[in-house]
């Protein structure tokens, strides 16, 4: 069906060519008379390309059926390619064998004789051995002397190409034992072979050119003859042939009902019934149900046929060109009959073609799919890999901020621990002075005439001394407290002032001094009021520890807090100790690290992964003249956020605590 | 009750909550107090006022702590009784108090009748201590107001010597010896050698033993 399409579009690019062709001549007619009385024009001087009339004769079926196509279409094409020439190409269909009267054709020659009265001929192409009889008629009745080059006339053995004036052309023989052969060859166990073929002229033609070759395999085969069936009944004996039998199918264009049928189509449909391979001998007709055959080549032969019209239209004589033989049929297949006959392209004959290789999706596209696939599958990878990356990159920083926060959490029990003293003294005042307060107050309460102003006083001191050892507690609560961390808006003076009471204690224990010196309207800082305040204890401790190696007073320690440049704020804890030697300077923040005996060697590097968790960082101070000096620098916050923090529920409560 | 009967107690502690109580438990039974808030404070008022009972130490301080003031108190020579009070109650800290001769030592929280206990039996430590420098001040008065011949008597006599053995002794006659001692008695106002003798013996002994008696032998 997809062939007949494609010759339908071509008649029509025929038909819109001739039209604009015919207008061309109009055109360059009236340019002649134009032209007359004048000077020749340039571009007549120039030699356009001389205009050629071919008229092609099908003796039938054209021109739908695949053999007519397939010759025109060759045909066409290579005429169509000619530098010199504008060739117009007419065509005919004779229906020479369903109309075979005397009186028909005389109506036919006459018919064209008019039709062609006013058309320069130059070439006739007939096709088929009627075709040319009908020709060399012609030849003789309208178009004298006109040159002659057939296509695929039927080239008996027995019988040489003849030789007339001005005719050459092609021509090929059917290989009836060639095909046989090859049905026994990719058959193995073949015992009978169906022959089918119609009642029509062309039909019982061919019949006997295969009965005459079959004589050869009448030891071997077993013939079943199909030929002269209604179209029903073959249909039907199609289906119910032996297993180790194949149908030849030669041709068909009138049933054993009279009835007429485009050969081609009932191939296919002898084809879909048969329950046994299909052979035919014609390649037009591959890829009709056929599995194949020793094959006439027609689309060679019409290309052949082209050129040598070329040749003659060019000007070279028809009867000096010697005609073409094509008896070599080479043996073709169409791949989906021998798929479907589960027959191996390993068991054709050396040199087979085979046709309608229907290529999967995948041998088609498969260097494509690959190169795509692979593209995704890379592309997929990479993007596997960014993402894992990424998954393993936040999982790493969310075990690496657990692990900070157990770290600092056990960092800050160790702290609690070491400020047992100082913490005992914070909550012993209040206790103290709420047990005196009460004592008083009972005794007061006892006398005669109780001094109530005085009982009432000492009863408010005890409320006020309780919330007062209330708040140390929280404060410690709050250190070795385990809760995630909470994010505010943090005054790192107020960290500094609540470590600093924190230790203090401790440090006046230890006879050492802490001041503070902290810078008023500092910008807040963002983090967690404990893990900041566990840095600055952390310090404030280790401050205290290397003073206290000092062997004479003062033993000072300095807590600042300052402002610095690119919006951060630091805060500093000095002390006039011994100071830390280079080697250990290096060293200081690597973990298990430690100048003191008894120290883990932690707490500085848990101070700066806490900094650097915050956005800031923890240094030592190398520009100091006695002792040493840890800085903690911290991204600051707006004065916007300075004012939430001071008015505002966000103040962090804990802080205060 | 007067001055006299009620000697101040002095309280030096840094934290005002503290202050505040034991400014109230000393006003409920009867003790009068002034408070500091340093060891610095203190010193700078002067230290110890005459009239002072006795002092409520807190050693955890800044500057100056509990032990240090109280160093420094006995280089100026006060000897007041001084009880410590601390929040930690650690041991080498209450060691070293009771070394340098604390009172007592308290641990916060304490019972606030124990604490009234100590401060009294401190004042009357503190009153028996200024009764002796009171009775020593006036014995060296008297003393310083007998002659060398009369000192030389006193001397004798408190041997135990007899005024013929005196005379001897001094190379005077017995009649005289018996005019120095009749001025001795009446000077160091003795009823009777007896007293004499002891006046003699508090003299010689702290806190009275004061350069004036370096010829008592």
């Amino acid at each position: 069906m997809r062939r007949s399409a494609r010759i339908k579009v071509l008649e029509d690019a025929l038909r819109v060519r001739l039209r604009f062709l015919r207008g061309l001549l109009a055109a360059a007619a009236l340019t002649c008379l134009l032209a007359a009385g004048m000077a020749i024009t340039p571009a007549q001087a120039e030699s356009p390309k001389a205009i050629k009339n071919v008229l092609m004769l099908f003796p039938q079926e054209a021109p739908q059926a695949p053999t007519p196509q397939m010759i025109f279409s060759s045909i066409y094409s290579v005429l169509n390619q000619s530098p010199d020439l504008e060739i117009t190409i007419f065509v005919e269909n004779l229906d020479l064998y369903l109309f075979p009267y005397e009186e028909t054709q005389q109506a036919i020659i006459t018919f064209l004789g008019k039709k062609y009265a006013k058309t320069q001929i130059d070439l006739v192409i007939p096709v088929a051995s009627a075709g040319l009889s009908f020709a060399l008629r012609l030849r003789e009745m309208l178009f004298p002397g006109i040159p002659i080059v057939y296509c695929a006339e039927a080239l008996h053995p027995e019988r040489r190409l003849a030789h007339r004036s001005d005719v050459t052309g092609t021509a090929a023989s059917l290989d009836v034992s060639g095909t046989i052969e090859l049905a026994r060859m990719l058959r193995p166990g073949l015992t009978h072979v169906a022959v089918v073929a119609g009642t029509g002229v062309t039909d019982q033609h061919l019949l006997a050119l295969f009965r005459e070759a079959f004589n050869d395999f009448k030891a071997k085969l077993e013939l079943i003859d199909l030929a002269g069936l209604p179209l029903d009944d073959l249909i039907d004996r199609v289906s119910r042939l032996p297993a180790s039998a194949c149908v030849i199918f030669l041709f068909m264009r009138r049933d054993g009902n009279d009835r007429i049928f485009p050969s081609w189509t009932v191939q296919k449909m002898v084809s879909r019934s048969a329950n046994v391979p299909l052979f035919n001998l014609v390649d037009a007709t591959l890829g009709y149900g056929s599995v194949g055959g020793r094959m006439v080549q027609i689309e060679a032969m019409a290309v052949k046929t082209g050129e040598i019209a070329l040749r003659v239209l060019s000007g070279e004589s028809a009867g000096a060109i010697e005609p073409v033989a094509f008896s070599e049929n080479p043996a073709m297949f169409d791949w989906r009959e021998l798929k479907r006959w589960g027959i191996e392209e390993s068991a054709l004959p050396e040199g087979s073609i085979v046709r309608f290789k229907a290529f999967s999706q995948w041998e088609r596209y498969r260097w494509w799919v690959i190169g795509i696939f692979s593209l995704v599958c890379l592309q997929s990878l990479f993007l596997f890999m960014l993402i894992n990356n990424l998954i393993r990159r936040r999982r790493a920083e969310e075990e690496a901020a657990r692990t900070r926060h157990t770290l600092s959490h056990a960092m800050r029990i160790s702290t609690v621990g070491q400020l047992g003293q100082s913490l005992a003294h914070e909550i012993n005042q209040p206790l103290a002075a709420i047990r005196v307060n009460a004592e008083v107050a009972g005794k007061l309460a006892e006398g005669e005439k109780p001094d109530i102003a005085e009982v009432q006083a000492a009863l408010g001191d005890i409320v006020a001394d309780s919330k007062r050892a209330q708040a140390v507690i929280a404060s410690i609560r709050s250190l070795v407290s385990n809760s995630p961390p909470e994010l505010a808006w943090v005054e790192l003076n107020q960290v500094a002032a609540d470590a600093l009471k924190l230790v203090q204690a401790d440090a006046e224990a230890k006879g050492a001094a802490i001041h503070l010196d902290l810078q008023v309207g500092l910008p807040p800082v963002h983090g967690d009021a404990v893990q900041l305040q566990q840095v600055v204890l952390n310090l404030l401790l280790n401050a205290v520890d290397s003073v206290c190696d000092r062997p004479q007073p003062p033993r000072s320690v300095t807590v600042g807090t300052a402002r610095e440049k690119g919006g951060r704020v630091k805060l500093c804890v000095r002390d006039n100790g011994p100071g830390i030697d280079p080697e250990a300077a290096r060293r200081l923040f690597e973990p298990f690290f430690s100048t003191k005996l008894q120290g883990l060697g932690l707490g500085l590097s848990i101070c700066r992964s806490i900094a650097e968790a915050h956005g800031g960082s923890l240094d030592l101070d190398a520009g100091v003249e006695e002792g040493a000096a840890f800085c903690l620098y911290l991204p600051a916050g707006s004065a916007k956020n300075s004012k939430r923090l001071s008015g505002g529920p966000n103040g962090d409560g804990r802080n205060h605590a | 009750m007067t001055d006299e009967t009620t000697p101040e107690v002095i309280v030096v502690d840094d934290d005002p909550s503290v202050q505040r109580a034991l400014k109230r438990l000393l006003k409920a039974n009867g003790l009068a107090a002034r408070i500091f808030c340093s060891a610095n404070e203190f010193l700078e008022n002067g230290g110890p006022a005459p009239g002072c009972g006795c002092l409520l130490l807190d050693i955890e301080m800044p500057g100056v702590d509990g032990l240090e003031l109280q160093t420094r108190l006995e280089q100026r020579g006060f000897r007041l009784p001084v009880i410590f009070i601390t929040g930690h109650g650690t041991v080498p800290a209450s060691v070293q108090a009771m070394k340098q001769g604390a009172m007592d030592f308290l641990q916060k929280p304490f019972a606030s009748e124990r604490l009234i206990e100590i401060v009294r039996e401190a004042i009357q430590r503190s009153r028996r201590l200024t009764a002796e420098q009171n009775e020593c001040e006036g014995l060296e008065l008297r003393y310083s107001s007998l002659s060398p011949r009369e000192r030389d008597v006193l001397g004798l006599i408190v041997r135990g010597l007899l005024n013929k053995q005196i005379a001897d002794e001094l190379g005077i006659v017995e009649k005289t010896v018996k005019v120095h001692r009749a001025r001795v008695m009446e000077k160091m106002q003795a009823d009777s050698l007896a007293e004499l003798v002891r006046m003699t013996e508090t003299l010689r002994l702290p806190p009275c033993s004061s350069s004036i008696f370096s010829s008592l032998k």
